[in-house]
């Protein structure tokens, strides 16, 4: 385990034990469904990836699916059981593919041939992102326009947005498919920088 | 003596009838209604009574009056010693995004909200903080408008509006949770950000989440016990008189937020309520008018029966919400006497109504009060526009339009002065939007649902055809029009910013307002629009500005603290013009100000 796993592993859990307090509270005080917890919400290492959006939801991601400077994929992890990860919305995952060695060197570890896979909940406040150039390379949030920099371990481009999107490490299964290799790099949905 | 005597002492002077406010923890008891105690800030209860007359020294709800007319009757800044105002106390409330509430204030208590759920109850001469209270939101909501835009109160209860879209009544001698009640699943895009509408026994609200594909709603809540007491949908579906103004399911996702205050007439028992545009904003995506969507309707108070309605444009396509409450103002035209509702849309036109007792409105005029390119005309019956074909975007359609998607007014309030009898409008002028939408898809709860992909919207501003962006141009400005002519006053300008500034006017014929993009928030001459003072403060002021009088000294009270749409709008500006005109560092950070004039609390007493 290296360093960065550690750390997400430590944010993990400092986030299993506020969120699940945190989420009773939301959940009584405004009458909500209860959230289930990340340690069952988040993508865990194993999962597989299928596609969240689109005629083709659900069926598995493969990597021929996403070309080179191809449009934003909204993503879901399955786990072994064949359970959607879908009770949390900081279970959201983006996908984009940029050509290999542009990705930064230090998050190469998580990308798959180019493909990298972040938090889809913006750091600011909490918004789904769904903007991507890949002209300049960045994901962009509706609500507020925070821009970020998926290659670059989802950095923050331009505020509002002080805190960078958690990458999400991925590794290649069987036939291509996109698999996830461990939890978020950092604790999804707005937060301190 | 303590410092807590020393508040009892100040206040129990201009507080013959009132209620102890606990500066201690300890609960509230029904029982402590009319009584004082030692070491305690005395309360007055707020009566439909007090509400319809306001005292001048108050400021009681959002536009200090039930008739949204943003006006206070204090006179003791007057235009000859407005130069001499100085800070009285500051305040910061340690949170960001966009502060829009207006401090109210009832015998020297003053409440104020900001964004993230909190409301801090404090002594508005002192600035010291009575007490504070803050909302845990759930943590996965998102919050496209981070905001609140103040406080309703009645009888000792303070109530606020959340972005999980609830309502929370506080006690106001202590803050403490009296009832909490959500009106509808955040995690299906609503949320709200009004300041409640109160009324007899009644706290009426609405639902923003025009953008997540909601279908908006009014509703009225027992102040007693947060029991609902009616529910009026603002997209009429089944059943509903205007249902065949929608085709097929559209209705259902059909918008029509509810997102300001309402008007309300308690001699005909009438609340007037904006109505925001229809969704998805691609107007192909909902055929037909589309009522009661961007429009004013009529609500009976008791029933919230929708009484009569006014849609100032149909099938919109422009993003131009019309929720700004209509301002209700009694006016001579022509030899005749017209109880009005005026209201400047955010589609450019100053829109004059003739109220009725029973509910249904009537059309008087409409003109453009900056430069209109949609509107080819107005039935000059109804009012009803006509649209230039080649300015409405749809689906797979693109098109340029004027005023731009924040509109010729956005949501900040107008104001009427009955002493110099003029009606005045935070205006933008000069900027246009370019789109072209989509199909909007299937709609998945709480996500976004416009029908315009995202760059489109991020990069959709433009300048108007003509304009030289070489040298500093007119956005932002404060007109001021005479209802009885129709015609305009004045108008006083401001260069490369736009106006997010919502007007106060008061007895001295003076206007307080910032809203411009260099933090400044000034006092201008009602009658000539001439700046008289200005000053720079934290951060850009879209706060609600307020006046009030503790022991004789009268006060102006804003928040500063930039953020939502102002911050969007100066995105896109800044996108527009040269380098070296841009505003690129707009601080956040919202701080309550207080004014008054130096030297006259001396004088006072």
């Amino acid at each position: 385990m290296d360093r960065g796993e550690r750390r997400a592993r430590r944010l993990e859990h400092g986030l299993d034990r506020r969120s699940v307090v945190m989420g009773a509270v939301a959940c009584c005080a405004a009458g909500g469904v209860a959230w289930a917890g990340p340690e069952d919400a988040l993508p865990q290492k194993g999962d597989r990836l299928v596609l969240g959006d689109g005629a083709k939801a659900g069926q598995p991601i493969l990597l021929d699916d996403l070309p080179v400077g191809g449009d934003l994929v909204e993503a879901v992890a399955v786990d072994p059981q064949g359970v959607r990860r879908e009770s949390s919305r900081f279970a959201k995952i983006l996908l984009v593919r940029v050509a290999p060695d542009q990705v930064a060197e230090d998050q190469r570890a998580h990308a798959v041939d180019g493909v990298v896979a972040l938090s889809a909940i913006c750091t600011h406040q909490g918004c789904t992102i769904s903007g991507w150039s890949h002209d300049t390379k960045r994901l962009s949030c509706f609500c507020h326009h925070s821009e970020f920099l998926p290659a670059e371990g989802g950095r923050v481009a331009k505020g509002p947005a002080r805190k960078r999107l958690p990458v999400l490490p991925l590794a290649k299964g069987e036939g291509g498919a996109l698999m996830v290799a461990g939890g978020f790099l950092g604790k999804p949905g707005p937060g301190p920088a | 003596m303590s410092r807590l005597v020393r508040a009892r002492g100040w206040l129990a002077a201009v507080a013959p009838c009132a209620v102890a406010l606990a500066l201690a923890a300890a609960p509230a008891r029904a029982g402590e209604a009319g009584t004082k105690q030692a070491g305690k800030v005395d309360y007055t209860p707020v009566t439909d009574q007090r509400l319809a007359n306001p005292e001048p020294e108050n400021w009681l709800q959002y536009r200090g009056n039930y008739q949204s007319w943003g006006y206070s009757p204090l006179d003791q800044i007057t235009a000859k010693n407005v130069t001499k105002l100085v800070p009285a106390w500051s305040l910061s409330t340690g949170v960001s995004e966009g502060h829009q509430a207006p401090p109210i204030v009832n015998n020297g208590v003053m409440f104020v909200t900001t964004p993230q759920a909190q409301v801090m109850a404090i002594n508005a001469r002192t600035g010291e903080i009575l007490w504070r209270y803050q909302k845990e939101l759930p943590p996965e909501l998102s919050q496209l408008h981070p905001t609140n835009r103040g406080v309703g109160l009645y009888g000792d209860s303070v109530f606020m509006t959340t972005t999980d879209s609830c309502v929370v009544a506080l006690g106001a001698m202590t803050g403490k949770v009296k009832w909490e009640k959500c009106v509808a699943p955040w995690q299906d895009g609503y949320y709200m950000t009004l300041s409640p509408l109160v009324a007899k026994g009644k706290v009426v609200v609405g639902v923003s989440g025009g953008e997540y594909g909601v279908r908006g709603f009014i509703t009225a809540l027992d102040a007693e016990t947060g029991n609902e007491a009616w529910k009026t949908y603002t997209v009429a579906g089944p059943g509903d008189p205007a249902a065949d103004t929608w085709k097929g399911d559209a209705w259902k996702t059909g918008g029509g937020s509810v997102w300001i205050q309402g008007s309300y007439d308690p001699s005909a028992n009438l609340a007037y309520f904006g109505t925001g545009n229809g969704g998805p904003w691609t107007p192909d995506a909902r055929p037909g008018d589309n009522l009661y969507t961007s429009s004013v309707v009529a609500l009976d108070l008791d029933s919230g029966k929708i009484k009569g309605h006014h849609q100032y444009h149909w099938n919109d396509a422009w993003d131009w919400d019309e929720v700004s409450a209509p301002v209700l103002i009694d006016i001579e035209r022509d030899g005749k006497k017209i109880p009005a509702a005026i209201h400047a849309g955010r589609n450019g036109y100053l829109w004059t109504l003739e109220r009725s007792k029973d509910g249904p409105l009537s059309f008087v005029d409409g003109k453009p009060f900056v430069y209109q390119n949609v509107f080819s005309s107005l039935d000059p019956k109804t009012g009803r526009p006509a649209y230039d074909q080649s300015k409405i975007p749809g689906i797979n359609r693109r098109a340029a339009f004027c005023p731009g998607l924040w509109g010729g007014k956005d949501w900040p309030p107008e104001a009427y002065n009955p002493k110099t009898g003029l009606f005045y409008i935070p205006s933008n002028d000069n900027l246009c939007s370019e789109l072209a939408g989509a199909q909007a898809g299937t709609r998945k709860p709480g996500e976004l649902y416009i029908g315009i992909p995202i760059d489109e919207v991020l990069n959709s501003l433009r300048l108007r055809d003509g304009v030289d962006k070489s040298k500093p141009f007119a956005i932002g400005a404060i007109q001021a029009w005479d209802p009885k002519t129709g015609k305009k006053a004045w108008q006083h300008d401001f260069q490369d910013s736009a106006n997010w500034g919502p007007l106060l006017t008061t007895g001295s014929g003076l206007i307080f307002a910032g809203g411009t993009s260099d933090r400044k928030f000034r006092a201008l001459d009602g009658t000539t629009g001439k700046v008289l003072w200005e000053t720079r403060l934290n951060s850009g002021v879209t706060g609600v500005p307020s006046s009030y009088m503790v022991d004789g000294v009268q006060y102006v009270a804003v928040q500063a603290g930039w953020g939502v749409d102002a911050e969007r709008m100066l995105t896109g500006i800044n996108a527009l013009i040269p380098e070296e005109r841009r505003v690129s560092v707009l601080p956040q950070g919202g701080v309550i100000w207080v004014f008054r004039v130096m030297g006259e609390e001396a004088a006072a007493r």
